[in-house]
C-alpha cells in the first residue's frame, strides 16, 4: 500500500504557497531588480512606463510561481486505485520458486550470502548424495577435490578456494555475482549428471504483487500541472504582450475549476452474478455474466468493476473487469468464462472503482453480488482402470491374489489330503497312479482393504507453472478414479487426508460409500483449492491417522514429494506395517537454478522411498493415470 | 494483470484526432507546427505503449509548442484551438492508460474513456467559446489597471487552486 493523499479538502500546504507575505516579497526582489536595471542602463526603463513595469513585474511572478509549479509536478505522480489480481492463481507455487527469490534478493548484503551460501550448499551436497550415489564421506571427499566436474565455477563452490581477481571482474560486467554464479554452476553440473535437460529461462519475478487499495474516496492528482501550464501561458502572455496566451491561459483556467469542482462520485450499484453451469464436471469452463444497475440518483460517469474470482479458477475467455458508464437506473452486463479443476470454490465481494467526470476524486468500494456465489466441480468419472495393489488383504473374498493357499484359481502348491477336503480339490490324477490322496491349493483371492491418504498439506499445493492443475488437483482426481476402480474390484476403500484440516472416511464397499467418498473429495474442506493457513504437526495429527488404519489395510499415498517430512511420514507408515505405494504427481518446473534443484531433490526423495521397500508411482505431467499405474507395474512385476 | 499496459485503439483514435488538431491548428508557424507534430506523435506512441511519462513529454511539447507559436503572434483562435487540443490529448491519453492500467488489455472500457473524454472536450469547448468571445467583444483601450487586476487576482486564484 503506498500512502495516498487524503479528501482535497484536507490539503493545507497550498495555502502557504499564496500566501501574501510571500507573494509580496517575490514582488518586492522584482521591484529591487527592476530598479537596478534602470540605475545600470537609464535607457532601458525610458522606454517604458510605469504601468508597464508594474504589468511585467506581475507576468515575471507569475512565471516564477509558475516554475515552482512544475517543479513540485514532477516531483509527484498521478495516484491510481490498485485493483486485486483476480487473474492470478495465487494458491500454488512452483516447487523451487522460493530457492530462486532467495538466490536474487538476499544476495545484497553480507548477511545474506551467508544465508544463501549455507542453505544452498547443504542442498546440492544431499542431492549430490544421491546423484553420485556414494555414501556421505565420499561424496565430501569428491566434493572438496573438485574432481566431480569440469566446469570450474560448480567445483568452486565446494572447494573453498579464493575467489580470483578475474572472476569478480567478469561477474562485475556481467552483473551476477560470484556466489550465485557458482551455485548455478553446481545445480547445472549436478543435473547434467543425473541425466536432466537443463536450460535456463527467465526467473519470474513476484516482487510485483501490491496489495489492492483499501476501500475509501481518494485524491488521484491527475490534473497536477494545469496551474503550472496556465501560469506559464499566462506569465509569457504578459511578458512577451501577446494577447493570445493570456486567453490560453484563460481556458486553462477554466479546465482547472471544473476539475476542481468534480464531485464525489457515486458506488450504488446492485450487481447480480449468474453462473452457467454452477456443478461442472473437471475441466470444464463456466460461463459468468454479471449485471450491474445503477441504483443510485446519479450519473456514475466513470465505473470499474473487478468481479472476485475464486483464487484458483483461471479466466479462459473475456475478463472479469469491465469499465463503463451508468446513467440512474440504467444496467449494463457483460460475461466472461472460467476454467478450473475439481473443488467447491466460492466468489468474493466486487471490487470497484468508480471516479467523477474530471477524473480527480477515486472512490473504491468493495460490494456484495447477489445471485451466484460459487462453483462446485464433481469428481466423478468413469474409467476402468486395474490398480496393482500389494498383497496385503483382509478376511473378505475379493480379486487380489494373495501368498496364502486355498481355493482359487491360479495353483499354488500341493499338500497331503486332509479329512474335509473338498473332492474337487483332490488331485485325482496323483491318486490314479497310486500315490495316495493329495490337495491342491490355489493362491487364495482375497479383498484387499485400502485407504486413499492424499498430501494436502500447505508444502503440496504446487503446480509446475502458473496454469497447470497443482499437484493436490491431481491428487484428488486420481483418488476419485482410482476409489470407483477399486470398489468395482470389490476391495474396501477408505479415504485421508494428510493435512492438518483433519479428513477421515472409514473403509467401506458399495455404490453408497463411492457416492459418499466422491462427495467428500469434491467438497470436503481438507482438500478446498487454497492452501490450509496451519502448518502440519507430524507429532499431533500422524498418531491419530494411525490409531484409526484397520490393521489389514495397505495405504495409497497420494503426493508430490516436494519436501522431507512427508518422506518421512512414508516411512512411518510403512513402518506401521502398512504396506505403502505411493502415488507422485509430478510437479516439478524446469527452466530457473531453483526449480531444477527441487527437481533433482524430488528424484532423491523417490529413490530413498524406493530403497525403503515403497513402491513408487512417478506420475508425469502429461502422462493418463492408467499409464503410470502400468508402467510402475511392470517395473514391479 | 502483468502483461502490458496497452489501451485500445479506439482510445488511441481519440488522443490521436486531439493532439493532431492541435497540431494543425499551430501549423501556420512552421516551427511551432513541426514541434506540436512531433509532440503529438510521441504522445500517441506514449499512450499505445501506457507509459504515462512519454505521454507526459509529448503533451509538454505540444505545449511548447503553442507558447512558441504564441510568441511567433499566432491568432488568439487558432492558440485556443491548439492548447485545447493538447489538453485533451493527454486527458483522454492518461484516462486510457490508467483504466486499461487498472482492467487489463482484453476488457471492455470504451464507454468509460468516451464519457470522461466528452466531458472534459464540453467543458473546454464553453471555457474556449466564453473566453474568445469575451476577447472578440472587448476592444482596445481598457484602463491597465483592470488587465493589472485581471492578471493579478487571476494568478492569485490560479495558486490557490489545486490542480
Amino acid at each position: 500500500m503506498r500512502a495516498r493523499s487524503r479528501r482535497p479538502d484536507d490539503e493545507t500546504d497550498e495555502a502557504s504557497a499564496v500566501g501574501l507575505r510571500r507573494f509580496l516579497s517575490v514582488f518586492g526582489v522584482f521591484a529591487v531588480a527592476a530598479g537596478f536595471v534602470v540605475l545600470i542602463a537609464p535607457g532601458v526603463g525610458s522606454g517604458l512606463s510605469m504601468e508597464y513595469l508594474v504589468v511585467m513585474a506581475i507576468g515575471a511572478a507569475l512565471l516564477f510561481f509558475a516554475a515552482r509549479r512544475w517543479f513540485k509536478r514532477a516531483l509527484s505522480s498521478v495516484d491510481t486505485a490498485e485493483t486485486p489480481p483476480v487473474e492470478r492463481r495465487t494458491t500454488v507455487s512452483v516447487p523451487g520458486d522460493d530457492f530462486d527469490e532467495m538466490l536474487i534478493k538476499n544476495a545484497e548484503n553480507a548477511m545474506g550470502r551467508l544465508q544463501v551460501k549455507s542453505t544452498s550448499k547443504d542442498r546440492i551436497r544431499a542431492v549430490a548424495e544421491a546423484v553420485f550415489e556414494g555414501d556421505g564421506a565420499d561424496v565430501d571427499e569428491q566434493l572438496q577435490a573438485g574432481t566431480w566436474s569440469d566446469d570450474a565455477d560448480a567445483v568452486a563452490l565446494f572447494s573453498g578456494q579464493r575467489t580470483s581477481v578475474r572472476d569478480r571482474v567478469s561477474s562485475f560486467v556481467s552483473g551476477t555475482p560470484v556466489l550465485q554464479r557458482r551455485i548455478v554452476s553446481a545445480i547445472e553440473q549436478l543435473a547434467g549428471l543425473a541425466g536432466e535437460e537443463v536450460s535456463w529461462g527467465e526467473i519470474p519475478d513476484r516482487s510485483e504483487d501490491r496489495e489492492p487499495t483499501e476501500p475509501g474516496d481518494h485524491a488521484t492528482d491527475r490534473w497536477h500541472g494545469l496551474t503550472a501550464l496556465a501560469l506559464t501561458t499566462v506569465g509569457f502572455g504578459v511578458l512577451l504582450s501577446q494577447p493570445g496566451l493570456v486567453l490560453c491561459g484563460a481556458v486553462l483556467s477554466g479546465l482547472g475549476a471544473y476539475a476542481v469542482a468534480g464531485s464525489s462520485p457515486s458506488t450504488e450499484v446492485r450487481i447480480d452474478r449468474d453462473i452457467q453451469p454452477t456443478d461442472p464436471h473437471p475441466g470444464d469452463s463456466v460461463s459468468v455474466t454479471v449485471e450491474v444497475e445503477n441504483v443510485g440518483e446519479q450519473l456514475i460517469p466513470d465505473l470499474r468493476i473487478v468481479d472476485g474470482v475464486p483464487a484458483d479458477l483461471t479466466v479462459e475467455d473475456n475478463s472479469p473487469r469491465h469499465g463503463t458508464a451508468l446513467r440512474p437506473g440504467a444496467t449494463m452486463e457483460y460475461t466472461y468464462t472460467l476454467s478450473g479443476v475439481r473443488g467447491n470454490h466460492t466468489f468474493e465481494d466486487a471490487f470497484l472503482v468508480s471516479r467523477n467526470l474530471p477524473g480527480t476524486l477515486e472512490r473504491v468500494a468493495e460490494t456484495d453480488v447477489d445471485g451466484d456465489q460459487s462453483v462446485t466441480y464433481d469428481v466423478a468419472s468413469a474409467l476402468d482402470l486395474s490398480v496393482p495393489l500389494r498383497k496385503h488383504a483382509s478376511m473378505h473374498v475379493g480379486r487380489v491374489l494373495t501368498d496364502s493357499a486355498g481355493s482359487g484359481l491360479e495353483f499354488h502348491s500341493v499338500r497331503e489330503y486332509r479329512s474335509g477336503d473338498p473332492l474337487t480339490r483332490i488331485d485325482w490324477s496323483r491318486a490314479a497312479r497310486g500315490e495316495g490322496l493329495a490337495t491342491l491349493q490355489f493362491h487364495e483371492e482375497r479383498a484387499a482393504t485400502v485407504v486413499l491418504v492424499i498430501d494436502a498439506r500447505r508444502e503440496a499445493y504446487v503446480a509446475s507453472d502458473d496454469d497447470s492443475p497443482s499437484a493436490v488437483d491431481r491428487s484428488v482426481l486420481a483418488a476419485a478414479k482410482l476409489a470407483s476402480a477399486l470398489l468395482a474390484a470389490d476391495d474396501r476403500v477408505g479415504l485421508a487426508a494428510l493435512s492438518p484440516r483433519q479428513c477421515w472416511l472409514s473403509p467401506g464397499a458399495g455404490h453408497t460409500h463411492l457416492a459418499r467418498l466422491h462427495d467428500i473429495l469434491a467438497t470436503d474442506e481438507a482438500f478446498a483449492p487454497s492452501p490450509p493457513t496451519l502448518p502440519y504437526y507430524q507429532r499431533i495429527n500422524l498418531p491419530a491417522l494411525r490409531k484409526r488404519l484397520p490393521s489389514d489395510s495397505q495405504l495409497l499415498v497420494f503426493s508430490p514429494l516436494v519436501d522431507d517430512e512427508v518422506v518421512g511420514v512414508v516411512r512411518q507408515l510403512q513402518a506401521s506395517g502398512h504396506p505403502v505405494t505411493i502415488i507422485s504427481p509430478d510437479s516439478s518446473g524446469s527452466g530457473t537454478p531453483g526449480r531444477t534443484l527441487a527437481r533433482l531433490e524430488r528424484r532423491k526423495r523417490l529413490s530413498e522411498l524406493r530403497g525403503a521397500n515403497v513402491r513408487v508411482v512417478d506420475w508425469d505431467r502429461d502422462e493418463s493415470l492408467a499409464l503410470a499405474l502400468t508402467n510402475a507395474g511392470r517395473r514391479w512385476s | 494483470m502483468d502483461e502490458a499496459i496497452r489501451p485500445p485503439r479506439f482510445a488511441l483514435l481519440l488522443t490521436g484526432g486531439a493532439v493532431t488538431i492541435a497540431a494543425l491548428a499551430l501549423s501556420l508557424v512552421p516551427s511551432a507546427g513541426l514541434l506540436a507534430f512531433a509532440g503529438g506523435l510521441i504522445a500517441v506512441v506514449g499512450t499505445a505503449r501506457g507509459s504515462q511519462r512519454v505521454l507526459g513529454l509529448g503533451a509538454l511539447l505540444q505545449f511548447a509548442a503553442v507558447v512558441f507559436a504564441g510568441a511567433a503572434s499566432l491568432s488568439p483562435g487558432l492558440l485556443l484551438v491548439g492548447i485545447l487540443g493538447a489538453v485533451l490529448g493527454w486527458d483522454i491519453g492518461e484516462q486510457s492508460i490508467n483504466v486499461t492500467r487498472q482492467l487489463g488489455s482484453d476488457a471492455t472500457m470504451v464507454r468509460s474513456i468516451v464519457i470522461h473524454g466528452a466531458g472534459s472536450t464540453f467543458v473546454g469547448a464553453v471555457a474556449m467559446v466564453l473566453v474568445y468571445g469575451t476577447f472578440l467583444v472587448s476592444t482596445g483601450g481598457q484602463p491597465l489597471v483592470a488587465l493589472v487586476a485581471f492578471l493579478g487576482g487571476g494568478g492569485l486564484v490560479l495558486l490557490a487552486m489545486r490542480a
